[in-house]
């Protein structure tokens, strides 16, 4: 409480870690109660959201470490209340819904030990966190609308209140066609955001550490016949037709909106940007949305009766994940085309006015809000000319700690804070200060120019988690973070002046620094294994002339820059431009890129964004549609528009051609003289290759037959999906099932540890136990349904250097054998998605790990089965969506949620209910069909009689799923596990709120595991205490005899794939596989297409899981499976990656670089 | 005190000459309705900006306040503050009252009409002032804004910082909102003011060669130095140039006089009769 009150910033600023280091569990209990008064009295919202995220802190990380450590207080807690105790289930529907505090109130409502229950109290954790973040964008959704110069608009509800009319020169004079107001604005390159302070709170709260400096840059691909151009090009006319016509030329999308509704609708197609454009421009005024009036009358009172507006972006060579904020710089055109034709803005052609320029980036704000984009503070810096300072203001306008000297005198336009943002230190707007020409001399611009080469690296990552943690980060004062953000801000004045004084070898050598210290220090998770060993690679190749590198954006792997030496730019981008390809294709399967490496050429715009009207539709010559003052850009917009335009239009009846299509038609017969090519083109386009592209050479169909397709047991599932007999609510177990939870005591060691260790060391040494890593599925949390291998993707920088998951896996095997002094077998299953790339990685391993692989035999058991996705049925996706309890989301994203879902809905119904889906590279086609399929997919592909024929001592397998990074050959485990004779031992943890998807229960009396889906009723899954790791302990000689087999029998060499005895082994299979349900569950995948572009479909799969073995088990009369409660590190599974920051805070990070520290040398 | 009427909108000519009913029911020109406010102020002379060709008909208009008429042709127009300027040579000096001929003004105070309360609000202050009435946001493109304090214990009186022409929303948000306005309201000229030699003297400075010359960037050069108010008065103006603006005139000043019972029986009327 004294550091959150405190105005003394030296105990203000004390990192978490410091507050909490020698308190007593006392002492914290009585913090927690103290702030848990503080934070709902407190009208501050800077302290009530700090207050909040030390309330978080305290559950997630400090109180549980300590309850671990066996610590108890001083007030006598009954045994039993630290036992598993589930989170009630009205606190889980409280959540669900975002009542946060609610949620806070019935958990705590269970009594004080609520603070001491590892379940209750990670309830609390997400409950405060949710609080924080959910108190912190209302503040930036309250601010961005209660902003002076946007608040008319959401007060005009009728289309008589609308004041804007258009401007008379956007109508035509005699005979001509209307003009096009054509709109072309930059990018910005991001110089140094000291450590993300452009965040809008963290701006808001610390004005004076919100410093950027930002640069507006033109871009071509490298060697295009154009140069460098503006990137954002919108244009806007006025039709004959009451509609809005929307047209996006780089994603070729259009739609006409013809009533208000359709126009809110953001998510309906993919021209969201240009709705929101339209909006926050107050040509449609958000005050409208829900109103019942026709768009007609407000276009009317706008335009005049019968005419409507044509808006068209373009987005020229950029794509997605550039990280030089395309997309609010495109909203910033759009909207200033917009205010420019309604006469909100000044001149209809030329650059904008300073506070022009303010006003179109508030309503960029606002129109990304609206739009559910996420903006940074500093992002609509390409709307401004060259180089600026962008620095947060205090709410009264002057700016916070001054970089520059004088410092710009404060203008009026600043002093705008509302009432209702008082508590906030800082404006939303920050204050933009023009450094070329004033502080900076145009030489040191030009130099800068000369030395970048910018890259796009191919990577689109969504940056969406970062920033939450840096959020978090910043609101604990982590105390490595916090020192970092200081430091950043020194670095960010060092920038400055290394460009004032044209040194740019000193700027490139401060944002490498910056890079590789504060912003890593930050967020180790803004870097990754491809930027740093492409940075490594440049530096080889290149030697001097390589200067350094600059982060452009939120992170890296996408836009980058690097600075060289200008003597040599240019000579070495194909250098370049070939390490980036090498390591795209070394990093192609375990990272998520969207798209090939690019270079650009730049150049810095001095404009900012500008206009011009061009009167196109005017009768004479052909030099009439390429009228001054930019004749290449307006000319390079008509083609463009038209090659795109021009199937529909000659599709069309003469007779219904509208008029401003007979315009276009005349312009095409004008502009034929020179692009005849491209517009016979865009009529006859090219077929494309039957195979597609993405990493596969074959077809769909071949690789069905190859990796071992069913098509009889797919067509039997499509047939039962397609009558509902099975589906996403016949996946449940019956209504009347009794479901009961298990107590710890039955999950406790039964046997004295000692004497279980004595027993797993012995048969470790003896040769005794394997690994099983299954590394068959694509983890589509991880990636986002990229179909990248997760087995592969080195996330974790230990001692520096980034690591996959198989690599530590590998790792703790090598460690075992160390300990145990015998080689270690250690299988990795594989699949279609998988086997190659896993194949190469293991073809390197000796060469890359020398001392390991002398340990570890690393084996890989490739799949044998595979799934054809489907389309889901209307019924599924009603059921998952609808029916299904659902997260309440904000406002906003709500919207956006239920209207993609509207549209995913109208594509399952439109390609056919049940229907293969076949829409997509064949990759994203087919499914891995469940890890049950592994164990018996050891015997089919003769890997097991392999292991056996090699080691015959194996008796165990340890099975583990990729991602649970803490399962090893534990030997007190193994011990258990071979004195309990049970063929399988499954590994459970004690449930935290975040673990979904089903767990431990007593089901009609049989303890079993049970997948959340199979559960009678959703809120079953609540009363578990236990949550399944999936690592499992498996008694090789129990399993065979499940399938009714020997040891004997599977080292008989008929039984071998291509063996007499193989049916007998198929048929074995097959019958047992009969016996174990079949789930249908609904996943997202991922379709690439245009330039870095990507949508997500939901698609059916089928699956079957070893879990079910625990229930098969008991029905076959033989040794139930036993349980065993292992730790939160052992047992937790890293499925997303925004658990990253969590899990190195827990220390499980730093425990892997102590242990395996040798084994990697 | 002089006046001046500026009427020489080419869109509008035939404005001062409509005739509506005054709020005894006489037919009277519009012209003369301002004539007649001007003349129960005390001002007697009276200068009208007019197109060349309109003189004659707007002095059979004004029919009995004829005599008092300078009538000023502006040929070559050069807007609304080159109109005004024309009437330099009228005023002699002396201060005078400003007014639109394509507004109706009506008064709420049975005393006094709208000009009479501003002319005497120009005597007390001895300082130019604009009438002024908050003007909704969906209105404000089309009139004069005015920004500045309230003068403290003097209710409805402003003390002008800036005046910009037609402001677009977000710049009337941005920069002309006053203390004590309800939200989304502006103070938008009400079509009169009481100006003196200064204003000449300003539209002068600021006259280029073949481009329009604004009233508006005058006065605000006389705010920008600290000489003009602004006033609400008690009454309103109706713009006869807006959609119905005609209709709603004439509809204010049949309801404020002392036929209103007749005039709402007949409306209600039209209401039952109309679909």
């Amino acid at each position: 409480m004294e550091s959150l009150l405190s105005q003394d910033p030296a105990l203000a600023d004390r990192s978490i870690e410091s507050l909490v280091r020698d308190r007593s569990l006392d002492q914290l209990l009585a913090d927690c109660r103290g702030l848990e008064d503080f934070w709902p009295s407190t009208d501050n919202l800077y302290l009530r959201v700090r207050a909040l995220v030390f309330l978080y802190y305290l559950h997630r990380f400090t109180l549980p470490e300590l309850i671990a450590r066996g610590e108890r207080p001083s007030q006598e807690v009954a045994v039993e209340d630290l036992e598993p105790r589930p989170i009630p289930l009205a606190a889980h529907r409280a959540l669900q819904l975002r009542n946060f505090a609610e949620a806070i109130e019935l958990i705590l409502a269970e009594g004080p030990e609520a603070r001491l229950n590892l379940t209750l109290s990670s309830g609390l954790a997400t409950a405060y966190q949710s609080l924080a973040l959910q108190n912190l964008a209302n503040q930036v959704r309250k601010s961005v609308r209660s902003e002076t110069g946007n608040q008319w608009m959401f007060r005009i509800g009728h289309p008589d209140d609308q004041p804007l009319r258009i401007h008379r020169k956007m109508l035509a004079r005699g005979g001509e066609g209307n003009p096009w107001l054509i709109e072309q604005t930059a990018v910005r390159m991001d110089l140094s955001h000291s450590s993300w302070s452009d965040i809008f709170f963290l701006g808001m709260d610390r004005p004076e550490f919100a410093k950027v400096i930002n640069v507006s840059v033109d871009l071509a691909i490298s060697g295009s016949a154009t140069g460098p151009v503006p990137p954002c090009l919108s244009a806007l006319r006025v039709i004959d037709r009451p509609v809005l016509r929307l047209v996006s030329l780089d994603l070729e999308s259009v739609a006409e909106i013809t009533d208000l509704a359709a126009l809110f609708d953001f998510a309906r197609d993919y021209l969201g940007l240009l709705k929101a454009a339209l909006i926050a421009a107050g040509i449609v005024p958000p005050g409208m949305e829900g109103s019942r009036t026709s768009l007609d009358r407000l276009l009317a009172r706008l335009l005049g009766p019968g005419r409507g507006l044509e808006l068209v972006s373009w987005v020229r060579d950029i794509p997605k994940g550039s990280r030089l904020a395309v997309s609010t710089n495109l909203l910033g055109s759009l909207i200033a085309a917009c205010m420019r034709a309604t006469g909100q803005i000044q001149n209809l052609s030329g650059p904008l006015s300073e506070e022009e320029r303010r006003v179109v980036a508030s309503r960029a704000i606002l129109g990304e809000w609206l739009g559910g984009s996420g903006g940074g503070w500093q992002d609509s810096g390409g709307v401004w000319p060259g180089a600026k300072l962008i620095e947060g203001c205090f709410a009264d306008g002057n700016i916070a700690n001054p970089m520059l000297t004088p410092s710009p005198a404060p203008g009026e336009e600043q002093a705008t804070v509302e009432d209702s943002l008082a508590e906030a230190r800082g404006a939303l707007l920050p204050r933009h200060t023009r450094l070329d020409g004033n502080y900076i001399p145009e030489s040191s611009i030009a130099a800068l120019e000369k030395s970048l080469v910018l890259i796009h690296g191919g990577m689109a990552a969504n940056v969406g988690p970062i920033l939450e943690m840096v959020t978090e980060r910043y609101l604990l004062r982590n105390a490595v973070e916090w020192e970092a953000r200081q430091a950043s801000l020194n670095c960010t004045g060092q920038i400055l002046e290394a460009l004032r004084s044209g040194n740019i070898r000193e700027m490139a050598r401060l944002t490498t620094e910056h890079f590789f210290g504060p912003l890593k220090s930050v967020i180790p998770w803004a870097s990754n294994a491809f930027t740093e060993r492409m940075i490594t690679e440049v530096s080889e190749e290149l030697g001097e002339k390589f200067w350094g590198f600059w982060m452009l954006g939120g992170m890296s792997g996408g836009g980058m820059g690097l600075i060289l030496d200008p003597k040599a730019c240019e000579a070495c981008k194909p250098a370049i431009a070939g390490i980036l390809r090498r390591l795209k294709r070394d990093y192609e399967k375990a990272l998520p890129f969207a798209m090939d490496p690019v270079t650009y050429d730049f150049r810095i715009n001095r404009s900012g964004s500008s206009a011009v009207l061009a009167q196109t539709g005017s009768p004479g010559s052909r030099e009439a549609a390429q009228p001054d003052p930019e004749p290449p850009a307006v000319g390079n917009f008509l083609k463009e528009y038209l090659r795109f335009q021009l199937p529909s239009l000659v599709r069309k009846h003469p007779a219904s051609r509208t008029p401003e299509e007979r315009v276009d038609l005349n312009l095409v017969r004008r502009l034929s003289f020179d692009h005849a090519g491209e517009f016979l083109a865009s009529l006859v386009p090219e077929e494309s290759a039957a195979t597609a592209a993405g990493g596969a050479d074959m077809s769909l169909d071949e690789l069905l037959l190859r990796h071992g397709f069913d098509r009889q047991q797919h067509e039997q599932i499509r047939d039962d999906l397609q009558a509902g007999r099975v589906g996403l609510r016949q996946n449940r177990l019956h209504p009347k099932t009794h479901i009961e939870d298990v107590s710890r005591r039955e999950l406790q060691l039964q046997y004295d540890p000692g004497d279980c260790r004595e027993v797993g060391e012995k048969a470790l040494a003896e040769g005794r136990c394997a690994m099983l890593t299954l590394a068959a599925g694509a983890g589509s949390r991880w990636t986002k349904g990229a179909g990248v291998v997760k087995a592969l993707h080195p996330f974790a920088p230990l001692d520096g250097t980034f690591r996959s998951f198989l690599e530590i896996h590998a790792a703790k095997s090598a460690l075992s054998s160390r300990q145990a002094g015998v080689r270690i077998p250690h299988v990795v299953t594989t699949g279609y998605l998988t086997h190659h790339a896993i194949g190469q990685w293991l073809e390197q391993f000796p060469e890359r790990f020398p001392g390991m692989s002398s340990g570890v035999d690393v084996r890989l058991s490739p799949g044998r089965s595979v799934g054809l996705r489907l389309v889901p049925t209307l019924r599924d996706l009603r059921y998952a969506w609808y029916e299904l309890p659902q997260e309440k989301l904000d406002e906003q994203a709500e919207k956006m949620r239920d209207s993609v879902r509207q549209a995913l809905m109208r594509w399952a119904g439109e390609a056919g209910e049940g229907a293969d889906y076949r829409d997509n590279i064949p990759m994203q086609c087919l499914h891995p069909v469940g890890h049950w399929y592994e164990v018996p997919n050891l015997l089919l592909n003769g890997t097991l009689q392999g292991l056996l024929s090699d080691y015959p001592n194996l008796q165990v397998l340890l099975l583990h799923n990729i991602d649970t990074l803490g399962a090893s050959l534990d030997p007190v485990l193994l011990g258990h596990h071979l004195l309990s004779g049970a063929p399988l031992t499954y590994e459970v943890i004690q449930r935290k709120f975040e673990d979904v998807g089903g767990g431990l229960a007593r089901v009609n009396g049989i303890t079993r595991l049970v997948e959340g889906f199979a559960l009678p009723r959703e809120e079953d899954e609540f009363r578990l205490s236990f949550y399944n790791t999936l690592t499992c302990w498996i008694d090789i000689d129990a399993v065979l005899r499940l399938f009714g087999l020997s040891r004997g029998d599977l080292l008989d060499p008929e039984m071998m794939p291509d063996g007499a005895r193989f049916p007998e082994l198929q048929a074995a299979v097959r019958s047992v596989a009969a016996r174990m349900p079949t789930y249908i569950t609904l996943k997202e995948t991922k379709k690439r297409w245009g330039r870095g572009q990507e949508d997500i479909f939901p698609v059916l799969q089928f699956e079957r899981l070893w879990g079910d073995m625990s229930a098969y088990l008991p029905s076959q009369g033989g040794s139930a499976a036993s349980f065993i409660e292992v730790s939160r590190r052992r047992g937790q599974q890293l499925k997303d990656p925004a658990q990253l920051d969590g899990w190195v805070r827990e220390g499980t990070l730093r425990w892997f670089e102590e242990h395996l520290r040798d084994v990697w040398k | 005190m002089k006046a001046v009427i500026t009427a020489a909108s080419p869109q509008h000519r035939n404005l001062p000459v409509q005739t509506l009913s005054d709020p005894k029911g006489e037919p009277v020109p519009l012209i003369s309705l301002h004539l007649r406010d001007l003349e129960a102020a005390g001002i007697h002379e009276v200068a009208v900006i007019h197109h060349p060709d309109d003189g004659d008909l707007y002095l059979e208009a004004a029919s009995q306040y004829r005599q008092r008429l300078t009538m000023i042709p502006q040929d070559n127009p050069h807007g609304f503050g080159d109109a005004v300027l024309r009437a330099a040579g009228f005023t002699e000096g002396e201060p005078f009252v400003l007014l639109v001929c394509d507004h109706l003004f009506l008064s709420r105070d049975r005393e006094k009409n709208c000009v009479q309360q501003l002319v005497e609000l120009y005597q007390r202050l001895q300082s130019p002032v604009s009438a002024v009435q908050p003007t909704h946001e969906s209105q404000v493109t089309r009139f004069g804004v005015v920004a500045g304090e309230p003068v403290s214990q003097a209710s409805g009186l402003y003390k002008v910082r800036e005046v910009r022409e037609k402001p677009t929303p977000t710049e009337a948000e941005l920069h002309m909102r006053v203390p004590g306005n309800r939200s989304g309201y502006y103070l938008g000229f009400f079509g009169i003011h009481v100006l003196g030699e200064e204003i000449f003297r300003i539209l002068e400075s600021q006259q280029e060669a073949e481009s329009s010359l604004g009233l508006s960037p005058a006065l605000n050069e006389l705010a920008r130095k600290g000489h003009l108010h602004a006033a609400l008065l008690e009454g309103s103006r109706f713009d006869l140039e807006a959609e119905y603006g005609l209709l709603q005139a004439q509809l204010a000043m049949a309801l404020s006089g002392p036929n209103r019972e007749m005039v709402l029986a007949d409306l209600v009327r039209v209401l039952a009769e109309t679909q």
